[in-house]
């Protein structure tokens, strides 16, 4: 009996004609090959987090959810092999009992390591970057049932692709991960006017290891966190409140706890970028969306990195991302403001909302052919692609040519 | 030492949040807001339900106001589940674990020369 299936804000809702919950890699390989020798297709889900439709279809969508815990680590090299759909609540966790840690996090935890990995997604910190870059080592199984392993010293192109690659490789059973020795942060967290903020905001990113803020469209107010080694603590802001502070270790000081659901879009810019046009955005929001939008604005900074799909690829970076419940209408909000961040140079989010599409995201990303050769090596087919990624793709104009 | 005083249900009628503002934020943003005492010794667990003039009410929006303490809580602020619409007639109704004073204000600075009305809250019951 198919069931619905609605990710984590409630904004993708379908109903694949199966759900598959394969308990290990044999299963697995069964599953797809028999989907390959059927002409079906597949997309696999981890947490259901991300609110594009990456893994929308009325077909076969695998789970990840019994590929899960740390299955092996070596302190020494800092390195641990994990299950693909791993949450990142629980590695964190998992991993400080083997003290190891994820260099950084986003500002929640709850995606699957592979799906947080094949989207993009990132912390905030000048010199931190995003989570994928930790990838170095995988094992997945492929569009022709395959299953195949990729080290960073083995296939050091491979590897590029694999880091950002929206689950159309293959299905990652295992990923292996560079990691940090358990570490502990101090975290604050200060409210100031927005303008004070811009002033400092040069100083805040260059002498915090994890910097952002938000910005609150309706009292024009931010809240800053800044977070840092408990023995480099930093002096107070002059121009700023301090309203909360904890110490302890990284994975239960970074993240937060959120239990409103909302819609995103964020777009990454080149980090000179940053303040102009999140001025540009800020003055856009006031003059026309503060009455239906009380939801605040994000800003962080993470550092380049060589993934061929990587929003940070070969560029330092600012993110800006915008905000709504998703019990309200977003479209027209998320719709006025792209524009702006396109202008910038921005790279959408994988994961986040924005309308862009092969011709307007294969400009922004240099090794964009790279990968989609990989990619067509792997899954000549098309297994592993729906009508989402074909066109994020461009596959068909491509097939037309 | 103060014992707990007002009611435990309260209900304003009247809600408005001007769209524009004029002068500097925050403290010139036209807002509305209810100053809420809880004078007793028991923290106040106070929602907040939203009500308007052309579809279903909206909350309930949850805010704490410690013991013998006071919270000056901006309408423009509550954004759990939803942040209040501009430019909206609305009213709200406020209910809280044990008996607490609520009074409305609002502050319209659309023109230079500001406008602040204020007034106290219509208790329902005890």
């Amino acid at each position: 009996m198919p069931t619905e299936w609605t990710n984590w804000s409630g904004s993708l809702c379908f109903t694949p004609n199966t759900i598959a919950v394969p308990a290990d890699e044999d299963e697995l390989v069964a599953i797809v090959r028999h989907a390959a020798l059927a002409g079906r297709t597949v997309r696999v889900v981890g947490a259901g987090h991300s609110s594009t439709p990456l893994v929308e279809t009325s077909d076969l969508l695998v789970s990840l959810e019994q590929f899960s815990g740390v299955l092996e680590h070596n302190t020494a090299a800092r390195t641990a092999t994990v299950g693909a759909g791993t949450r990142l609540h629980a590695l964190g966790k998992q991993l400080h009992a083997v003290e190891l840690a994820l260099e950084n996090l986003g500002d929640v935890d709850v995606q699957a390591i592979a799906g947080a990995i094949g989207t993009g997604i990132h912390g905030s910190g000048k010199t931190l970057k995003i989570l994928s870059s930790q990838l170095v080592g995988l094992r997945m199984v492929t569009a022709s049932g395959e299953l195949v392993e990729w080290t960073e010293q083995e296939q050091p192109e491979e590897l590029r692709a694999a880091r950002v690659a929206l689950g159309t490789l293959g299905i990652f059973t295992t990923v292996t991960l560079q990691l940090q020795p358990a570490f502990q942060l101090h975290r604050r967290e200060w409210c100031a006017h927005v303008e004070d903020a811009l002033d400092h905001l040069e100083q805040l990113v260059e002498q915090n290891r994890n910097f952002d803020f938000y910005w609150y469209p309706r009292s024009d107010e931010a809240k800053l966190r800044t977070m840092n080694s408990p023995e480099a603590r930093q002096p107070d802001l002059a121009f700023a409140r301090l309203l909360d502070e904890q110490a302890g270790w990284s994975h239960e000081i970074i993240p937060k706890q959120r239990t409103l659901r909302f819609d995103e879009m964020e777009y990454a810019l080149p980090a000179d970028a940053g303040p102009a046009c999140f001025r540009d955005i800020r003055q856009r929001v006031k003059a026309k969306w503060r009455r239906s939008v009380g939801w605040r604005l994000l800003y962080r900074t993470s550092a380049a990195d060589d993934s061929f799909l990587s929003t940070n690829y070969e560029r330092s970076s600012v993110t800006i991302s915008l905000h709504q419940n998703n019990s309200l209408p977003y479209q027209a909000y998320f719709a006025d403001l792209e524009p702006i961040l396109r202008a910038y140079g921005g790279r959408p989010h994988w994961g986040k909302k924005h309308t862009l599409l092969a011709a307007e995201l294969r400009p922004l990303y240099p090794c964009w052919e790279q990968f989609q050769h990989i990619r067509q090596r792997l899954d000549p087919q098309g297994l592993l692609l729906n009508t989402y990624l074909r066109d994020l793709f461009g596959i068909d104009q491509e097939a037309l040519r | 030492m103060t014992g707990a005083i007002g009611a435990r249900r309260w209900a304003i009628a009247e809600g408005y949040i001007p769209g524009q503002s004029t002068g500097p934020a925050p403290q010139f943003t036209s807002h509305e807001a209810a100053c809420i005492l809880n004078a007793g010794p028991a923290d106040a667990h106070v929602t907040i339900t939203i009500f308007f003039s052309d579809r279903d009410p909206v909350g309930p929006y949850h805010v704490t106001v410690p013991a013998r303490r006071t919270l000056h809580l901006r309408f423009n602020d509550l954004d759990n589940p939803e942040p209040v619409p501009c430019d909206t007639d609305y009213a709200s109704l406020i209910e809280s674990n044990v008996p607490i004073v609520v009074q409305h204000s609002r502050l319209d600075s659309r023109q230079a020369e500001n406008a602040l009305l204020t007034t106290v809250a219509y208790p329902v019951g005890g």
